[in-house]
């Protein structure tokens, strides 16, 4: 079944509409403009589009008020809108301010399946004993270096995300062995584990593993590449 | 033919460590193989001369090397011997597994100016991962014929051998396959012009030599004066260090001539084995267990299954010694008796000993580093070994050193590193080995009480293992300076060995402890059978023969002799020595007879306490001695007890760790210096602990 959906923007109306028509004053066309920062008559063009879409029924300097199928359709993208912004917030330990701007921008996107697997995922965790604290736990220690573009040192590397050489920074024998075992600029590595000691770590590069101390894997600068392996 | 054959052909066998290559000159050497040392460095030589086809060939196995840029003994020897013109042929063993690595070294070996023969190793296993090869194509863009070879069959090693003949007969040699880029290209040939007297080749090879920081000191000023120019240059522009870009050309020769000879590839069930097992064996929580798990067993192996053969050829030698005695004409030439039975004898015996244990040691390094797991032996244990100022691979020669130090000596072959390698011998014997522990059997009950031997034993073994890791540290310190050598490791695929190649390694490093250290030890055993023997005393304080004639009971005639025996050794050179050096170890609260008894323990660890039974004119004791301990309890303070405990575990164990680490280090030097250092901090730490008991009063009741 196709969807039928609305421009962001008509979304963004209707979902503004039913926000202030639950309001003693009723949604007003200066309010509307304010809540959405556009100017009023912007505002006004975009109304009787949207009477005439059989959305919006308003007179003239009264109340603008929806009709049941603008209700409908501005309730599914406010909820899509709060669902978001609970998955932002809660499962992945947004700020409130953050998790807002993000759910406005995805609330328009996200199908309705993609919104209920979210919060499936976050009921999950929620109900199964001592999930939710290992992922806050995981959530805490991340520190958003998953983001791509990052680059560090090769033992900052996570295990699973793959980088790509940037340079060889240090002198001498350590990096006549580096090279010559082929971590040279250019070349895709992934660190594959660490010792169960904590150190050495064990990487794979070119097709074969090797292993150096976390120290000697310092050196090597990584841009990462995002995605796993 | 025009030229005349040459009498004989040297074919040099290269490659990545790993890549198959002792198997393949294990099936091409077969019976003919001879192990020794490169001159100087104790790097293993191994090669072999035989007649193929009418022609004498000496076949080479050089040592496994990533690169030929000489950064480590290994890769100046494979770079010499390759240079040194005396090879008609080099084979290049190619692992067919990992192409792009171990072509990175054929990008440097076409350099070279030899001709160059490749074996596509393990091209099976390749297979089994999805991988096939264009033969045709690779031997086109390496510049030589490439044979197919199986290391574990030996399959191809006859088509390898032709293929080689027919290369040296032609004797064209490989020109350069690697282009570095227009840039570097052009510094290389301003470079090379400068060596005029070279030809084209060799000028071209020295001055990408030179210019990847490899001293060259017969270089003309002129060639030294442009690659600094040239350098400075390359790296303005790159923005990266030169010899980085180097490795960059050849990693994208090699990656090129991969890409383009590999069909039907499926990267993603490469080495899925190794990944499996690696999940196991290297698991964060089981990796440790499983690991303790294999020790216990390698440990096992080599001195609970060792100890019943050992027993046997000692055993067989008492048999022998009893059988000499016991048809020598009574009474001719005593001494030529007590040379045979008691010295020669005795030494051998020395030998051989220990020969069950490190055949079996021998056999279970092989066997972990065939199969892949010595390098996670080394994951596993370098953070640990690391804080000590050691190496991940130290582990297993200092484990090893638990049960003896002459098999703990000879295990730190396994380490690449000299200043690793020579850092775990000389604090492997501070590691409480089995023969000590007859010393600490027999004086432990003589001195403590039931309820804290268990206590006392555990702190001279933790005394020992702390005092190696300080030693340890303080090499690092002083003597081994610098930056630590790098960690940066091939954790190899893992594969099963085949018993031949376990075998033979097993049988090659035996046959070098027998004829390297074995004659060390034997010279110096009977030297101190000789010490122990002369000079012979004729006159005695009174006449024994007739005491123990007249002696009224068998108990009586046997403390006569024991007596007699006593005043015989304190007339030897060892008792005269014993009493010599009887005002260095007074300090340290011995008499003369713990210094005659330390002495003779220099030997073998456990003759310190027969030589104790006989100064004290108990005759024969062993560790179990009631009598011993009683004579010792009375002549002896708990503290001294102590402190001979100390002094025993701390200085030079024996002969053999002397005549082991003299033929590891290949140097006298080392071993002496062992020697000296080993029974100076015996002397110190004896000497504090002796003080300060007598300060504070312990033990001293």
């Amino acid at each position: 079944m196709k969807i039928e959906r609305l421009s962001s923007k008509a979304e963004d109306y209707l979902e503004t509409i039913l926000r202030l028509s639950e309001t003693p004053r009723g949604a007003r066309t200066g309010d509307i403009a304010e809540a959405l920062d556009v100017q009023p008559s912007t505002v006004s063009a975009a109304l009787k589009s949207l009477k005439d879409q059989g959305l919006l029924d308003y007179s003239p300097y009264g109340a603008v008020g929806l009709t049941p199928k603008g209700r409908q359709v501005a309730e599914d993208v406010s909820g899509r809108h709060v669902a978001l912004r609970r998955f932002f917030a809660e499962t992945l330990g947004l700020a409130q301010e953050d998790a807002e701007v993000a759910a406005c921008g995805m609330e328009h996107d996200a199908t309705p399946l993609v919104v209920d697997r979210m919060g499936l995922l976050g009921d999950f965790l929620r109900s199964h004993p001592g999930m939710i604290e290992k992922w806050v736990k995981v959530r805490e220690t991340a520190k958003g270096e998953r983001a791509p573009g990052v680059e560090s040192g090769l033992d900052e590397l996570p295990q699973g995300v793959r980088g790509v050489v940037m340079a060889v920074n240090v002198a001498g024998g350590l990096r006549k062995r580096l090279v010559e075992m082929g971590v040279t600029p250019g070349v895709l590595i992934a660190v594959e584990r660490v010792a169960p000691l904590g150190d050495p770590i064990a990487v794979e590069v070119r097709g074969y593993r090797l292993s150096m101390r976390k120290a000697e894997a310092a050196h090597i600068r990584v841009k990462w590449r995002p995605g796993l392996i | 033919m025009g030229k005349p054959a040459p009498s004989k052909l040297t074919i040099l066998l290269a490659g990545n460590p790993n890549s198959g290559k002792t198997s393949l000159f294990n099936w091409m050497a077969g019976a003919h193989q001879h192990v020794g040392n490169y001159p100087g460095v104790t790097v293993e030589k191994k090669s072999a001369t035989f007649v193929r086809d009418g022609l004498a060939l000496e076949l080479v196995d050089l040592p496994g090397t990533y690169s030929l840029l000489a950064a480590s003994p290994e890769e100046a020897i494979a770079r010499d011997e390759i240079l040194s013109g005396a090879a008609g042929v080099v084979i290049q063993v190619i692992d067919a597994t990992n192409l792009e690595r171990n072509l990175h070294l054929t990008a440097q070996l076409t350099e070279m100016g030899v001709p160059l023969v490749y074996a596509l190793n393990m091209s099976d296993e390749a297979e089994s991962h999805g991988l096939k090869f264009d033969l045709e194509l690779m031997a086109a863009l390496l510049g030589g014929p490439v044979v197919p070879t199986n290391g574990s069959t030996g399959e191809g090693t006859d088509a390898l051998l032709a293929a080689a003949q027919l290369v040296a007969a032609a004797g064209t040699p490989c020109t350069g396959r690697v282009n570095y880029g227009l840039d570097m290209e052009q510094s290389i040939a301003a470079v090379a012009e400068q060596f005029e007297g070279d030809d084209a080749v060799s000028a071209r090879r020295r001055a990408i030599a030179l210019l990847d920081g490899l001293p060259d000191p017969h270089a003309p000023a002129g060639a030294r004066e442009a690659a600094g120019r040239e350098a400075a240059r390359l790296e303005k522009r790159g923005g990266r260090p030169l010899d980085v870009q180097m490795a960059e050309a050849r990693y994208g020769f090699a990656l090129g001539v991969a890409v383009d000879v590999t069909r039907e590839s499926s990267p993603h069930v490469r080495h899925a084995r190794t990944l499996r097992l690696d999940n196991l064996l290297l698991h964060r929580v089981w990796g440790l267990p499983i690991f303790v798990f294999l020790m216990w067993g390698v440990f096992n192996l080599v001195f609970a299954l060792g100890e019943p053969p050992m027993q046997w050829i000692e055993a067989g030698l008492g048999w022998l010694a009893g059988h000499i005695v016991a048809v020598w004409p009574a009474g001719a030439a005593p001494l030529l008796q007590s040379l045979v039975v008691d010295g020669i004898i005795g030494g051998v015996g020395g030998v051989i000993s220990f020969l069950p244990n490190i055949l079996l040691l021998f056999l279970a390094i092989a066997f972990l580093e065939d199969t892949g797991y010595m390098a996670r032996v080394a994951f596993l244990m370098d953070r640990a070994m690391h804080k000590m100022g050691l190496h991940g691979k130290s582990f297993i020669p200092m484990l090893i050193g638990l049960g003896c130090t002459v098999p703990a000596i000879l295990a730190t072959r396994t380490l690449e590193h000299k200043r690793d390698r020579f850092t775990t011998i000389l604090v492997a014997p501070f590691v409480s080995c089995g023969a000590r522990m007859t010393i600490y059997a027999l004086l432990i009950p003589a001195f403590f009480a039931p309820q804290w031997r268990g206590w006392v034993l555990w702190g001279i073994y933790m005394a020992g293992i702390l005092v190696a890791v300080l030693v340890a540290r303080l090499l690092r310190g002083t003597l081994f300076r610098g930056e630590s050598a790098p960690f940066v490791m091939e954790l190899p695929p893992y594969r099963l060995p085949t018993w031949r190649s376990v075998g033979i390694h097993m049988w090659d490093r035996a046959w070098m402890y027998l004829q390297k250290a074995g004659t060390v030890i034997l010279a110096i055993s009977i030297l101190l059978w000789a010490l122990g023997t002369f000079p012979r005393r004729t006159e005695f304080s009174r006449d024994y023969a007739a005491a123990v004639a007249a002696a009224a009971t068998p108990e009586a005639a046997a403390a006569l002799e024991a007596a007699q025996q006593a005043e015989a050794l304190e007339y030897t050179a060892i008792g005269r020595i014993g009493k010599a050096i009887e005002p260095a170890i007074r300090p340290l609260g011995f008499d003369w007879r713990v210094g005659t008894a330390l002495v003779g323990a220099f030997a073998a660890k456990e003759v310190f306490v027969a030589q104790m039974g006989i100064v004290f004119s108990l005759g024969s004791a062993d560790e179990g001695s009631e009598s011993l301990r009683q004579t010792l309890r009375a002549n002896y303070t708990p503290l001294q007890g102590l402190a001979m405990m100390l002094f025993c575990l701390l200085s030079a164990p024996c002969v053999a760790t002397i005549a082991a680490t003299k033929r590891e280090t290949d140097s006298w030097g080392w071993a002496l210096g062992m020697l000296l250092g080993m029974t100076a901090i015996a002397w110190i730490v004896t000497f504090a602990v002796f003080r300060l008991g007598l300060l504070f009063g312990w033990g001293v009741g």
